[in-house]
């Protein structure tokens, strides 16, 4: 059962995907059709979770909505904006001005403090050295560890690593906060206060945040779970609030 | 982002340490001689202005006083030959006595002159420091040159042993700024005879009674006796600046060689350590750093490694030019000029520039999704 949506985007989506697909190996033996026709729509100010077995593309359909993978065919517009043609420096542009990323392994740099970590996202976002430093103390005080900023990751927990990572997704003032599996690594206490933390950052600061999962606790608490299964969105209901 | 740059070379501290010492070696090379091939040149051109307008005669195959002597005796028929040669005003012979100077020992110079035309020798121009001149039947007494005397610690009136023969120094002469002249000693001919013992020059300097007679001169010197090879100043120029050329040739091509290893070196710890920091240079493309970016990041940090190697290379370049001086006694004036340091710089950083594109553009290539998901 496939619907088709006019492909253009729609308003009040932060990201909105049309007719999405993607490929891999395409025209080879091995080709894979990983995402088919995908049309979904995520709202500006929403949590949203996407959920799916192994192998069903949320992955690789939290790549193409995070402007680090061109879809094969369809359109992906990124507040209004058509990124499926754009260059790759340009798609770098809009990665550091509308996207903040979180990671499941943290992907921190292990020789930098908190502190330079998050500085290393405020300068390749253009900011002066003071501008950086001075932004980059007052996100980690946000994320409750103003106490570790000059620790290196290796001398934290993996919760307040994860901390350190949303601070830097926070750092250029994105409009969505992408996640892939941010909770994965953590034990269910530790990521509850991460999604708490997530939670909070999306209903005070009316972040829109988009997480590939496995945790059931993070569909909980979003306001929508796209459910994906070979590559098709099998549901994708907004919860009634 | 230099300030991440600096961080960045800093984590592997010894393989950037090493990759320093290479280039610290090529760009040490280049300053070295560099700074020998200045002084040699200083070095000529301050004998050169001082025979200008003479013929130097001395025996074939002897060396020179200029490019290191190896022993010469004309004799006093040799010299009446010449002074029978047409539009010959006179004929100087000189005898020197050449003593040390190899590693940290002072070189001792000393020249047997004939007072009364002592001035073909030191210059015209050139007065006296203190005591008085060298004069005709001055037997005993030795004027002295100011680095001479300074290295030494000399002053009017000390005595100086030469070859076991003890000399009073009668004057000391002012700075001349001929290395010949200031690192020498001159006693009267006769005394220098009976210290080598010998009847015979080591040189002759002849004047020309035209001075564009020079030229004509000196092949008529040489079709009068084949023995012997009289050089003019053009001749000497060319062979000054031949050995220069050669000079700069050998450092450029040994410079060269150097910089090439030190730039491998870069090279090499550049390429490790983009493909250490792959996830890392994922990481910064995702949050949205642009190739140039990267680009610029890495080249960043092999042109503060090649720099940082220059500067130290330029520092121990300049101490090997010091140790050139105080081993030669100022002999070879080895200078490292503004220039040269300009062009040690150079060196360096377009090192870091060749030993950082390729590394640097193929950290630019990293695919953020492969970096971040697939290792």
């Amino acid at each position: 059962m496939k619907t088709k949506r006019k492909k253009s985007h729609s308003k009040g989506c932060a990201i909105d995907v049309a007719g999405v697909n993607k490929y891999y190996n395409r025209g080879l033996p091995s080709e894979v059709h990983v995402l088919k026709d995908i049309n979904v729509c995520f709202e500006a100010g929403a949590f949203i979770s996407i959920m799916g077995p192994s192998g069903s593309g949320k992955t690789t359909l939290l790549d193409i909505i995070g402007s680090l993978m061109k879809p094969s065919s369809g359109k992906v517009f990124l507040g209004g904006v058509d990124t499926s043609n754009l260059s790759e420096d340009k798609l770098a542009e809009i990665r550091r001005k509308t996207i903040g990323f979180i990671f499941q392994q943290y992907n921190l740099v292990q020789s930098f403090t908190a502190l330079e970590n998050v500085e290393l996202a405020l300068r390749i976002g253009g900011k002066s050295r003071g501008e950086a430093k001075q932004r980059a103390a007052k996100l980690l005080e946000i994320v409750g560890l103003s106490h570790r900023l000059n620790n290196r990751p290796n001398q934290m927990s993996g919760g307040e690593q994860q901390r350190v990572a949303i601070a830097r997704a926070l750092s250029n003032e994105p409009k969505v906060i992408l996640g892939d599996e941010p909770t994965g690594n953590l034990d269910t206490k530790t990521g509850n206060k991460i999604l708490d933390l997530l939670k909070n950052l999306n209903r005070e600061e009316r972040y829109t945040v988009i997480t590939v999962t496995h945790d059931p606790e993070v569909s909980k608490i979003a306001d929508k779970v796209v459910r994906l299964r070979d590559g098709v969105i099998v549901s994708g209901r907004n919860k009634a609030k | 982002m230099i300030e991440f740059a600096y961080k960045n070379i800093k984590r592997q501290k010894s393989r950037t340490a090493l990759t320093v010492v290479g280039i610290v070696v090529g760009i040490t090379v280049i300053v070295a001689l560099g700074s020998f091939a200045e002084g040699i040149n200083v070095f000529f051109q301050s004998t050169l202005e001082f025979s200008a307008g003479k013929v130097t005669v001395q025996q074939k195959g002897a060396g020179g006083f200029q490019t290191g002597f190896a022993g010469s005796d004309i004799t006093d028929k040799q010299i009446a030959t010449i002074e029978g040669i047409d539009g010959v005003k006179e004929v100087v012979p000189i005898n020197f006595f050449i003593e040390g100077g190899f590693g940290f020992d002072i070189q001792t110079v000393v020249v047997g002159i004939d007072p009364s035309n002592g001035d073909i020798f030191v210059g015209e121009s050139i007065g006296l420091d203190s005591g008085r001149e060298l004069e005709t039947g001055d037997s005993g007494y030795i004027m002295v040159g100011k680095d001479f005397a300074e290295s030494r610690d000399l002053v009017t009136g000390d005595s100086v042993t030469i070859k076991d023969t003890e000399y009073e120094v009668i004057g000391i002469l002012e700075l001349s700024n001929n290395a010949n002249v200031d690192g020498s000693a001159m006693i009267t001919m006769e005394d220098m005879k009976q210290l080598l013992e010998t009847d015979t020059y080591s040189l002759l300097y002849v004047v020309p009674e035209d001075i564009r007679e020079t030229e004509r001169i000196a092949e008529d010197i040489e079709n009068e006796d084949e023995t012997l090879a009289a050089i003019t100043d053009k001749e000497f120029a060319r062979t000054a600046a031949d050995v220069v050329n050669q000079i700069r040739l050998v450092m450029f091509g040994m410079g060269g060689i150097s910089v090439v290893v030190g730039g491998l070196g870069v090279l090499n710890t550049m390429v490790m350590s983009v493909l250490e920091r792959r996830k890392e240079l994922g990481v910064m493309k995702a949050i949205g750093a642009t190739r140039w970016n990267i680009l610029l990041q890495i080249i960043t940090e092999s042109i503060l490694i090649s720099i940082l190697g220059g500067i130290i290379g330029i520092g121990f370049g300049s101490a090997a030019a010091y140790g050139l001086v105080v081993l030669t006694e100022g002999g070879i004036p080895a200078t490292v000029t503004p220039f040269l340091a300009g062009i040690a710089i150079l060196f360096s950083l377009s090192l870091g520039l060749i030993g950082g594109i390729y590394p640097a553009w193929q950290a630019a290539r990293v695919d953020p999704i492969e970096a971040l998901r697939y290792e």
